[in-house]
């Protein structure tokens, strides 16, 4: 790709969906723009470049934007092919379980997460965080039984799965919190546990996900529970 | 690929079936239909919600859903003329995925609203679910859609046409259902011209009866209705 590609990434700090792109433009060495985003008061550039959802993340390359994450990183795979920074297997079987495991994350991490964070009652909250342990526990299935038992997703380095799944660690902490628990004390996941301290450490993920430092996310959350219970 | 056996596993009246059905058929794959009786016919409203079909086998290796199966047939094999289901250029790939998940994420997510609801909340279905028609409208008028290149592939069919098109046999059916119309030929042209050409094409073949379709979608709104 030529030295005058202009790449933009349109993101906050709060989304766990905008860090994949940035992992993924990192680890094929792409140089970009990151533009941190006001959510409750919108850019013209966002609403032009995503007016059917107005959401985050939204990659523009060269003047043309690509939407929803999962999208993006196929994009970014194909627009920047590399034969040693491949996000995706060779073999189309290998590459559509891949991208099942993927899609899985997408469906039930997030909305377990979320139901950590957002409910209003002990009742659903501990169910969200019961959902969330058995999603870590499959992915830990995973990861042994069709994954070749790591370090990553993608084998020796980090692929498609390692990136879409990385930048919630974020917020484990913040499960931890107002879950009232220790992930990797409630859930038995040898395999994935092993996998969170090895994808941390890979420079792109590690340079990434340092926009959303686990304790400011903590805060975060807590000053806005504040806020959210001052108002009721 | 002379010994290849390709089958797919599915309900007759699925639309999810029928999208891995459309991509073998549009990249003239021949495959066996293994079809699974009575899936839906008198099952609880989980059941339907989390069915476990499609399912390819190809030489016995499985994959399910209906949205990897179709990139899967892509990948797997060669496109005739060189039509491919999706495009070749990635931009124009993310493009075809961004409307394809839009079909699924927003008209679809509509349109089960419309199947599974009542009152209020299927009127708010109906009105999200023609708004969803008018951009995906636009998106044809934008590609310049015509008799000759009808489909969101152009003049042939694309993954948006494997993943849109088996949901549309069920518009008459929805329209009886929610008590309105879609009005394609008066409101939405291209969406009509694409609509009737889905009928005509290489993928008709697939398409179940639809006055059979029609009787077991009410069924099963039925069946739906009582829980």
């Amino acid at each position: 790709m030529p030295s005058s590609d202009q790449v933009q990434v349109l993101n906050t700090w709060l989304s766990m969906f905008g860090l994949r792109v940035v992992i993924a433009l990192k680890a094929k060495g792409v140089h970009y723009e990151y533009l941190e985003q006001d959510l409750q008061n919108k850019s013209q550039l966002l609403l032009e470049s995503n007016p059917i959802h107005k959401k985050i993340p939204v990659l523009i390359h060269n003047g043309k934007p690509v939407c929803e994450s999962l999208i993006i990183l196929k994009y970014i795979d194909e627009a920047w092919p590399s034969a040693d920074a491949s996000f995706l297997p060779k073999d189309p079987y290998d590459r559509a379980v891949t991208l099942f495991w993927a899609d899985y994350i997408d469906k039930k991490m997030y909305d377990a997460g979320s139901r950590i964070i957002r409910s209003p009652d002990a009742e659903q909250r501990d169910q969200g965080k019961k959902d969330f342990i058995e999603v870590l526990e499959t992915l830990d299935g995973a990861l042994g039984d069709v994954f070749g038992g790591g370090p990553f997703f993608g084998g020796q380095s980090i692929g498609f799965v390692d990136i879409a799944l990385a930048p919630f660690l974020c917020w484990f902490e913040v499960y931890e919190a107002l879950g009232e628990f220790k992930v990797w004390e409630a859930a038995k996941c040898p395999l994935l546990s092993k996998w969170a301290e090895a994808v941390w450490e890979v420079p792109c993920v590690k340079e990434a996900l340092s926009i959303a430092p686990p304790h400011k996310l903590v805060e975060f959350v807590q000053a806005m529970r504040k806020k959210m219970q001052a108002g009721s | 690929m002379a010994s290849e056996q390709v089958k797919v596993v599915t309900f007759w009246a699925s639309p999810y079936g029928l999208r891995a059905e459309f991509a073998l058929t549009a990249k003239g794959v021949p495959y066996q239909r293994l079809l699974e009786v009575d899936h839906w016919h008198n099952k609880s409203k989980i059941l339907v919600e989390s069915n476990p079909i499609p399912v390819l086998l190809h030489n016995g290796k499985p994959l399910p859903e209906s949205l990897l199966i179709i990139e899967y047939v892509d990948e797997v094999w060669p496109s005739p003329d060189g039509k491919h289901l999706l495009p070749p250029d990635p931009y124009d790939r993310a493009m075809a995925r961004f409307w394809f998940d839009f079909a699924e994420k927003k008209l679809n997510k509509a349109l089960k609203s419309i199947l599974f609801k009542k009152g209020d909340v299927q009127n708010a279905a109906v009105e999200e679910a023609l708004r969803c028609i008018s951009t995906l409208e636009g998106v044809l008028e934008k590609a310049s859609s015509s008799k000759d290149a009808p489909f969101f592939g152009g003049d042939h069919i694309g993954m948006v046409d494997c993943v849109l098109g088996p949901f549309s046999l069920w518009f008459p059916a929805y329209e009886i259902i929610g008590d309105f119309k879609f009005e394609l030929q008066e409101k939405y042209p291209h969406m009509h011209t694409w609509y009737q050409a889905l009928r005509t094409s290489s993928v008709a073949a697939c398409i179940p009866d639809s006055d059979k379709l029609l009787e077991f979608i009410l069924g099963l709104r039925k069946v739906l209705c009582r829980e």
